[in-house]
């Protein structure tokens, strides 16, 4: 009974520790969820995890008001990209084909340039030269 | 040196192998083998050097390393266990141990955290596992899961003198 009692007692800070930023937990649940949605859609959402584990960090330290002052910031930055993010993905999507179709069409532009391009630099490069008439 | 149809040929082939792998690299999945992972580090938060003995109620110091490659950002969670070598986790299941502390943090994808702890040996006198289990929050299950990820360090732990 004593050894138990001492376990509890020896046990119950570190365990106050694991649950300190309890009352946020919600409200960080919610909004990783809604970065996590965007991620898996594509959309970087780097900075805004960063901003949630602070707020995490600063919650478990008993700091509230500052964790929830970057929540609120996430939140707002969430939002916002919620709604652009339908054109960042058609502007991703865009550069990705147009990065492909450019490289798709080198062989075909080098098969047929090159060898203007070559004949040009060859001239240009003996632009100089002197043709004499052999005695 | 004239340029002849053979020396163009070559020329585009390499073009063409270029293009053809610079594509592919464009358009592969940017995560192929996702994963996370966690590592066990001494109080130095180096590899090695760990302790071996522990005295009953003690807390030793030592380091946790939480990587993140599954391609999204991942709201992982430490838990710490306290147990033996026949209750020790496995790639399916978490040990049956009660967690006894937790560590929890948010990482993006491609990011690593490396943090200290100072966790509790507590129990009868013996050899012990310190256990370190990684679980993470599933949005989809809406619930904590266990990622089959986890850490174990044997301490021989001594019974604490009486003052």
């Amino acid at each position: 009974m004593v050894l138990a009692l001492a376990v509890a007692l020896l046990l119950a800070p570190s365990l106050a520790q694991g649950q300190a930023g309890q009352g946020l937990e919600p409200r960080i649940l919610d909004l990783y969820r809604e970065a996590y949605r965007l991620a898996r859609r594509g959309v970087d959402v780097s900075d805004i995890v960063h901003e949630l584990d602070g707020a995490l960090r600063l919650a478990r330290q008993g700091r509230v008001e500052e964790a929830t002052r970057l929540l609120e910031d996430a939140s707002t930055r969430l939002e916002r990209l919620s709604e652009q993010a339908g054109g960042i993905l058609l502007r991703a999507r865009l550069e990705k084909y147009l990065a492909v179709a450019v490289l798709a069409s080198l062989p075909v532009i080098t098969y047929l340039l090159f060898p203007r391009l070559y004949i040009q630099v060859w001239y240009r490069s003996r632009r100089r030269w002197v043709v004499e008439r052999e005695a | 040196m004239r340029l002849d149809d053979e020396v163009l040929a070559v020329i585009t082939a390499i073009v063409v192998v270029a293009s053809v792998f610079a594509i592919a690299q464009i358009l592969r999945p940017a995560v192929a083998e996702p994963f996370t992972a966690i590592g066990l580090l001494n109080q130095n938060c180096k590899i090695g050097d760990y302790p071996d003995v522990a005295v009953e109620g003690e807390n030793l110091t030592l380091c946790i390393f939480v990587d993140n490659h599954m391609g999204y950002p991942i709201y992982y969670r430490v838990v710490y266990k306290l147990g033996t070598n026949q209750t020790l986790p496995t790639n399916q299941t978490p040990s049956t141990e009660e967690p006894l502390m937790e560590w929890e943090g948010i990482l993006a994808h491609g990011e690593n955290a490396t943090f200290h702890v100072e966790v509790p040996v507590v129990g009868p006198a013996g050899r012990r596992a310190l256990i370190f289990e990684l679980w993470t929050y599933s949005p989809e299950q809406e619930a904590w899961v266990y990622t089959g990820r986890w850490v174990h360090l044997y301490v021989e732990v001594a019974e604490a003198p009486f003052p």
